[in-house]
């Protein structure tokens, strides 16, 4: 079962992990530590026993369906919740969609009605599934991964930042600067040289996109260096 | 790759390279930048449409003859589409005080500006000019029992509603005509049974299969079609006859009705008058250009020019039989 | 035989060398945009409209032919490689193609992917220039009402095809179709979900809703795994090459998906989802036959090259076919398929019955240079295969960085729109739950799809009858499609049954000795 203590020390784990985020974890993948991405040539080759490591992650991924395991635990009940807010919000279109007066049935509103009243009795379902599930006790279903929140969260902020920053900043920093943010998300630590790979990404898109094919790109703060 | 290479030569080959790439970058930068005089003056079009729509080429064909008649050689056309063009028309007005920009705009944006409830109208912005139009037309499928538009309007005028007529989109430039041609034939628009649909060869294909019976619809979208029999025009919404388009207008045939889908450019609202003449004077003078002649008979547009004060006029009369149309559509 | 010997004057005119260069050009920039996550062949050919705009017209056709073909094939290399298909019409891919990429054999799922479709754009391209205009009478008998049949037979073909959990790919489904009714209800003119924002009145674009639940999701899930996440670098490349028994098994498949995928293709709004994910299904379920006949063990679930040749297949035939409503009525059947008949326009082209008289010279050009564009495809990418196959060593970092940093591009290129941004990061999120707690994603995305046009369909179906139901069973064409979703559902319900009990009699048989 996976409680909400597994689910914080998850992300604890993380936290510590992600000063070196491959390194001193369980499962000996050392190819993905960060010295490796510095990308020696010969670390693939020193990588024989990551190779083997690989093939055993491949088929653990394949193993167990995570699309057929169900769910465990408190957080179990996310997704029938989401389900039903998809639901109450298609069925909210009957108080706020305004159909024109000479509209040809059915209209509007028809179809938002009839698909949020399928989702309410789908999330019903899973509901039924999740209690069946808790009673069979808690060995019944594997537990659920764990989370690393702390890389899905700088991700996700970097690209807040980056929606909230491309007009202001313009695409070369920007796209510099979330390229860095997300290298730095997955343990990429070679800060200089990850900035200037960030840097030459971004750049070759603004060359490729906007100078060759004429993709208006904004230029941002960097315009101002042009009077 | 810079980051597959270990020694510190290939570091700072990388790094070399990745200089190079924001460089040139820079470059791109400054070209947006750029602002000059005349000719060297950067100008920004604005399409309130997706590429490939009906505002897309026309910024485009600006676009092209602005530089081939070296009247600006800085033209960047962007693209803003969104409901119905208003979208466009609210960063147009948003963008007050700014003189190097044209918005294109048209019979569609005046409609969506109704239909969709838009916080910017027409009024915001400043008129500039109209530039082309086009006509539309009345077809029915080839093997149609209707062969003029008088026994068509008997027809619909006895079931309105069994009748399916189909054209683009709701509260569009189609659907406007499609209503004005049943009030002029005594049908109540509102009964009308109208098949949106979202483009020229949908309604063609929605002719075609029998799904319904008139189609309203652009002449240019059609002309092909009407020449090869597939589909026959009735009526043109035309003042006179085209010429080489042996189609009756629907004021000869006792319809009184002259309607055109017609296209011009707006600019930002604040601009001073000085800076409005110029930019009258810029269009005007592309309009003179045998580029522009050649723009006009590829697309099959007919020229309507009017100018600023013209434009003007027959803005607020547009505005005025749109509202009302609109509001008898109940949209 | 006449449209034959036109051909081969369009050959005479595609293989000049100019020509040549154009389509071979295109054919690059096709691939090079497509292999970028979130960009599939549409967003390539978008962005070169402007490009070629004033450019000869045949020269002009035959680049956007290359990169049409070349954004096809781009799509799939993400799709096989990252697991982020550029498009749609790449999720069936997807299923088999990243399995056999995590099992080191990403090469060999490129190489299927490269001759699939050269097969299915040559048979596909030779079908459109035969039998164009038989082509367009039968997708004439298509009105709303077959429409709408077709629709509920996709969604419940490709239910069949991804349900792990017949719940939770039900919720994906409606999801999606809440998604898709956002923005103006085109039947009606009113708005639906737009929260009062202008931006939301035209929806959530397809592109939006692409990157955010497959690519940007991809990130966020791959990220969310932390260091239990496959290590795409110390996966083998594995020979470069398609063995005998690849190629012999990927033999029928290519066959099988060339056909649906022409037999879709030419069906106006039917796009190429359809086929992908019917070659998809069709494939495991002969290699479920062959192994409970003592063949070959089935490898789908773990890496089928069937189910990458298949789908890839299907994907390439179909686009050959969807130029044929585009040539033959003008009338675009996908989002690349819209922009091309931009570009006609463009060039005072309308197409329609009178472009094959008038402008004959141009379309028999436009049809052999896709042959070309499929040849060139050909040498250009399978070499490449084992090439692409690398791209999986770059450092993790650096790989899901680029991702993210094309995705956005991806979306901010749509309308130059930050708003259409903040959509993605929204619907990433969801994607990201959605992949956390095994809930299958891709029939959240063919709801956003096929969702409107199944309405828009429907409604316009009963509009047009005055209201009078009989209009869906109105024709042979959805009397058969009905038919054979009962069919389905007959037989799927009573395999269901079949196998609960089988089940429940195994762990009778178990529990028997230990009682």
């Amino acid at each position: 079962m996976m409680s909400e203590r597994t689910a914080e020390s998850a992300e604890a784990a993380s936290g510590t992990g992600a000063e070196d985020a491959a390194a001193g974890a369980g499962v000996p993948a050392p190819a993905a530590a960060p010295e490796d991405s510095a990308g020696s040539p010969d670390a693939a080759q020193a990588a024989g026993p990551a190779e083997e490591a690989a093939e055993e992650t491949a088929e653990e991924a394949a193993a167990p369906d995570p699309e057929t395991t169900p769910w465990t635990g408190r957080s179990a009940w996310v997704f029938p919740g989401v389900t039903a807010a998809f639901g109450l919000l298609a069925l909210s279109g009957l108080a706020t969609i305004e159909p024109p007066p000479h509209a040809t049935p059915p209209g509007p509103t028809v179809f938002p009605a009839v698909v949020g009243v399928l989702l309410l009795v789908l999330s019903a379902c899973m509901a039924v599934v999740n209690v069946r599930v808790a009673r069979r006790g808690p060995s019944a279903a594997p537990p659920m991964p764990p989370v690393a929140w702390r890389p899905v969260l700088i991700v996700l902020g970097a690209l807040a930042v980056a929606a909230a920053l491309l007009q202001a900043l313009g695409w070369l920093l920007t796209g510099a600067l979330l390229f860095w943010a997300v290298a730095y998300a997955f343990g990429a630590r070679d800060h200089l040289r990850d900035a200037v790979v960030a840097l030459a990404m971004s750049a070759a898109v603004q060359v490729g996109f906007s100078l060759g094919l004429g993709l208006p790109l904004p230029g941002g703060v960097l315009e101002l260096m042009f009077p | 790759m810079p980051m597959r290479m270990p020694s510190a030569l290939a570091r700072v080959a990388g790094g070399a390279a990745a200089a190079a790439l924001v460089a040139l970058a820079l470059v791109d930068v400054s070209r947006g930048a750029e602002s000059g005089d005349g000719a060297a003056e950067k100008m920004l079009l604005v399409a309130p449409a997706a590429p490939g729509g009906g505002w897309d080429l026309l910024a485009r064909e600006m676009q092209n003859g602005l530089r081939e008649e070296e009247l600006r050689f800085n033209v960047e056309v962007q693209n803003a589409e969104g409901a119905g063009g208003t979208i466009g028309l609210t960063q147009t007005v948003n963008r007050a005080g700014q003189a190097n920009m044209l918005t294109m705009t048209g019979m569609g944006m005046v409609g969506a500006v109704e239909t969709t409830g838009s916080q910017h109208t027409m009024e915001d912005a400043t008129p500039i000019a109209q530039l082309a139009s086009e006509y539309l037309v009345v077809v029915v499928p080839g093997d149609s029992p209707y062969s003029d538009i008088n026994e068509l309007a008997e027809a619909w005028k006895a079931d309105p509603g069994g009748i399916p007529v189909a054209g683009g989109s709701m509260g569009g430039v189609d659907q406007i005509f499609a209503a004005q041609v049943a009030r002029s034939m005594d049908i109540p628009p509102e009964d009308i049974n109208y098949l949106p649909y979202s483009g020229g060869g949908e309604v063609l294909t929605s002719l075609l299969s029998g799904t319904s019976d008139i189609g309203f619809t652009t002449l240019s979208d059609f002309a092909d079609q009407i020449e090869s029999g597939k589909v026959k025009a009735l009526a043109i919404s035309s003042p006179e006859r085209l010429e080489g388009v042996d189609v009756p207008t629907l004021t000869e045939s006792g319809y009184e009705l002259e309607m055109s889908n017609w296209r011009g450019v707006i600019a930002p609202p604040g601009l001073t008058e000085a800076e409005t003449a110029k930019l009258e004077e810029l269009v005007a003078e592309l309009r003179d250009s045998p580029s522009w002649a050649d723009t006009l008979e590829r697309n099959r547009w007919t020229d309507t020019y009017q100018s600023r004060e013209e434009f003007e006029e027959f803005l607020d009369e547009e505005v005025a039989m749109t509202q009302e149309t609109v509001k008898e559509l109940g949209l | 035989m006449e449209s034959f010997s036109l051909l081969l004057g369009g050959f005479a005119d595609a293989l000049s060398p100019v020509n040549l260069m154009w389509a071979f050009l295109g054919v690059l920039l096709g691939t090079a945009v497509g292999v970028l996550p979130g960009m599939g062949s549409a967003m390539a050919v978008a962005l070169l409209l402007p490009v070629t705009f004033r450019m000869d017209a045949t020269s002009a056709f035959i680049l956007f032919a290359g990169v049409y073909y070349g954004g096809m094939f781009g799509g799939a290399t993400t799709s096989i490689l990252l697991n982020t298909p550029g498009q749609a019409s790449s999720i069936a891919t997807t299923y088999e193609g990243h399995k056999m990429a995590l099992g080191g054999r990403a090469a060999q799922a490129l190489g299927t992917a490269v001759i699939g479709s050269f097969i299915a754009s040559m048979v596909g391209t030779l079908v459109v220039a035969l039998f164009s205009p038989t082509m367009v009478a039968l997708a004439l008998q298509f009105g709303p009402g077959e429409y709408f049949a077709l629709t509920v037979f996709s969604f419940v073909a490709i239910a069949a095809v991804v349900s792990g959990s017949a719940l939770r790919g039900m919720a994906a489904l409606l999801i999606g179709l809440v998604i898709g009714m956002a923005g103006i209800d085109g039947q009606s003119g009113a708005a639906r979900f737009d929260f009062g924002l202008p931006v939301m009145l035209d929806g959530i674009d397809v592109i939006v809703v692409t990157v955010g639940l497959l690519a940007l999701a991809e990130v966020l899930y791959v990220a969310s795994r932390g260091d239990n996440a496959p290590d795409l670098k110390a996966i083998k490349t594995g020979t470069p090459w398609l063995k005998k028994r690849d190629l012999r098994r990927s033999a029928g498949p290519w066959a099988r998906g060339t056909a649906l995928g022409s037999l879709f293709g030419p069906i106006p709004g039917s796009g190429a989802e359809i086929p992908t994910f019917l070659s998809l299904g069709l494939e495991r379920k002969l290699a479920a036959r062959r192994e409970r006949r003592g063949g070959e063990k089935s490898e789908f679930g773990k890496g089928a090259i069937e189910g990458v040749a298949g789908p890839e297949a299907a994907n390439n035939s179909s686009a050959s076919g969807s130029l044929v409503p585009l040539l033959g009525l003008g009338l675009p059947t996908s989002a690349t398929a819209a922009i091309m008949l931009a570009a006609f326009q463009q060039y005072g082209l309308q197409p329609g019955p009178v472009l094959f008289e008038r402008n004959a010279d141009l379309v028999w050009t436009l049809l052999a240079s896709l042959f070309v564009g499929s040849v060139l495809l050909l040498v250009l990418n399978l070499p490449f295969a084992p090439l692409w196959a690398k791209l999986l060593k770059l450092p993790k970092p650096y790989l899901y960085a680029g991702i993210t940093v094309c995705s956005v591009l991806a979306v901010y290129a749509i309308n130059s729109s930050v708003a259409h941004l903040v959509m993605a990061i929204g619907i990433a999120v969801l994607g990201f739950g959605m992949r956390h707690f095994g809930v299958p994603v891709a029939p959240a995305l063919i709801g956003v799809v096929l969702g409107p046009i199944a309405e828009t369909e429907l409604r316009r179906a009963l509009a047009a009858s005055s209201g009078d139901p009989s209009i869906l069973v109105g024709s042979g064409i959805s009397i058969g499609l009905y038919a054979l979703v009962l069919a389905a559902a007959v037989f799927s319900a009573v395999s269901a049954v079949r196998r609960a009990r089988a089940r429940k009699a195994e762990t009778e048989t178990e529990k028997t000795p230990v009682a």
